[in-house]
């Protein structure tokens, strides 16, 4: 049968480490396991990430015309956003009743929303600067802690939740976009359903940039 | 997934208790982020929200964007300014009332700075020397001391709330004639209710551009806000795990 385990024979016949060289040895080892490691790898992604979405930002609030801006924000929020997870999270128990079509058509519209939303708040530039505080861990994965700088305001908090290396909520001073919107969305789909929920979500995004 | 508050001061407790008795509404078994649980009166609370909907759309937001074209900046920043500076004396006591001494002495200088330096509160030499507001009420205070959720309330043309901050409503409204006593005259309510209104502007704007439900969105955002304003603009950490659950399982 063939050992998994160095018999003890085996463990002696290997040259033995002086004290200071293991500890250094093992220093070493520490070192590089915690630079591969995949938590401090997606740390460095998240905030790699949010630095590039954060730059988008502020090119859109330099940017004239809201078609532009949506133009300039479609790729950025594609690739920070798991927009998948936004749409899933936001319809709710509603979600697992819809066919897969219904769905990737659902997480496009969100998309659109998104995209739309952006655009229309992120309209005019003034000196407003972003800056990261804190990466930090949530059982979902972790959280870019970033300040938003206004010139004649006050500064806003915005943490950004990430899961599976992309955000699914946006935090404004205590404020969940996602909380907003799965609540919002509640209240429509008792009382119009999933149809009309579309509706009303296609209805506001056609109101933005009027 | 909310952490527990930091130990208040037991004569406080003691002083809370009394308060809790006669004001909790079995609160204690409403944890969670759906704050829809807490809204137990829905058909009041809609119907109170869409006549102040409906009567601020149609009087007090055309009134606030009015005085926002005609009164300049400053002297709007001014209003605003001299209300707040007022409040403060809510704040601080309020700051002190939660065990919390820095920031009850920082309204305190801000109170003495803007009073004086800041000539009767009109200018806010405060923040830049280094005394930001802590915006403490008494709403915050009666969390700290344990009453931590309350069932939601829409104040008919006042707005969000829930029972245990209407109270603190009730303080921060009346403050400026409890200060300055008989001689403050009714068209200054007037002025402190356009100016508030104002203010608030680009929050309703945002909500409005927004929410499709602006009921259900105002009263998650009043939830969210207070309870990042309870903790000071540092709530524990919110995995949002539970929103997985009834996806993920499928």
């Amino acid at each position: 049968m063939k050992r998994l385990l160095p018999t003890h024979g085996a463990r002696a016949s290997r040259p033995r480490l002086s004290g200071w060289k293991a500890l250094f040895g093992f220093l070493l080892w520490s070192f590089s396991y915690l630079g591969t490691a995949p938590g401090w790898a997606a740390a460095d992604d998240v905030a790699a990430s949010v630095e590039r979405f954060h730059a988008v930002l502020i090119e859109a609030m330099q940017t004239e015309g809201f078609g532009q801006r949506k133009t300039l924000l479609d790729p950025a929020v594609a690739e920070f956003f798991d927009l998948g997870t936004v749409a899933r999270i936001s319809l709710g128990p509603t979600w697992r009743s819809l066919a897969e079509e219904r769905r990737a058509a659902f997480v496009a519209l969100i998309q659109r929303l998104i995209i739309a939303t952006y655009a229309d708040r992120f309209d005019s530039y003034s000196g407003q600067s972003f800056v990261q505080v804190e990466t930090v861990a949530a059982s979902t994965g972790p959280v870019v802690k970033t300040v938003l700088n206004r010139t004649n305001d006050e500064p806003v908090n915005l943490d950004y939740y990430f899961r599976s290396g992309k955000a699914f909520n946006v935090v404004a001073d205590g404020v969940s976009d996602l909380s907003l919107r799965r609540a919002d969305y509640a209240g429509i789909i008792r009382a119009a359903g999933y149809d009309g929920l579309v509706a009303d979500i296609e209805a506001s995004i056609a109101e933005f940039g009027d | 997934m909310h952490a527990s508050l930091p130990a208040r001061p037991r004569a406080l407790g003691l002083l809370a208790i009394a308060g809790l008795l006669l004001l909790q509404t079995a609160c204690a078994s409403l944890e969670g982020p759906d704050y829809g649980t807490y809204d137990r009166a829905p058909g009041f609370n809609r119907a109170s929200f869409e006549l102040s909907e409906t009567l601020d759309n149609k009087v007090f937001e055309p009134v606030a964007r009015g005085y926002l074209d005609l009164v300049p900046g400053p002297v709007e920043a001014g209003v605003v300014n001299f209300f707040a500076n007022l409040r403060t004396v809510d704040s601080s006591i309020n700051g002190f009332l939660q065990g919390k001494a820095k920031r009850g002495g920082t309204d305190m200088m801000r109170l003495l700075l803007n009073s004086t330096v800041g000539i009767a509160g009109l200018f806010d030499v405060a923040t830049p020397a280094g005394f930001a507001a802590q915006n403490e009420d008494f709403g915050q205070t009666l969390a700290v001391w344990g009453w931590r959720n309350s069932r939601y309330v829409y104040v008919p043309l006042v707005g969000p709330s829930t029972i245990r901050d209407l109270p603190s409503m009730a303080i921060r409204a009346f403050t400026p004639r409890l200060l300055i006593g008989s001689g403050y005259p009714l068209w200054a309510t007037g002025i402190d209710l356009v100016a508030a209104r104002a203010d608030a502007l680009a929050l309703t704007d945002t909500r409005d551009a927004a929410a499709l439900d602006p009921y259900a969105f105002t009263r998650e955002a009043y939830y969210q806000r207070r309870e990042f304003q309870i903790f000071d603009g540092n709530p524990p950490l919110d995995d949002f795990d539970d929103f997985f659950d009834d996806t993920d399982a499928e």
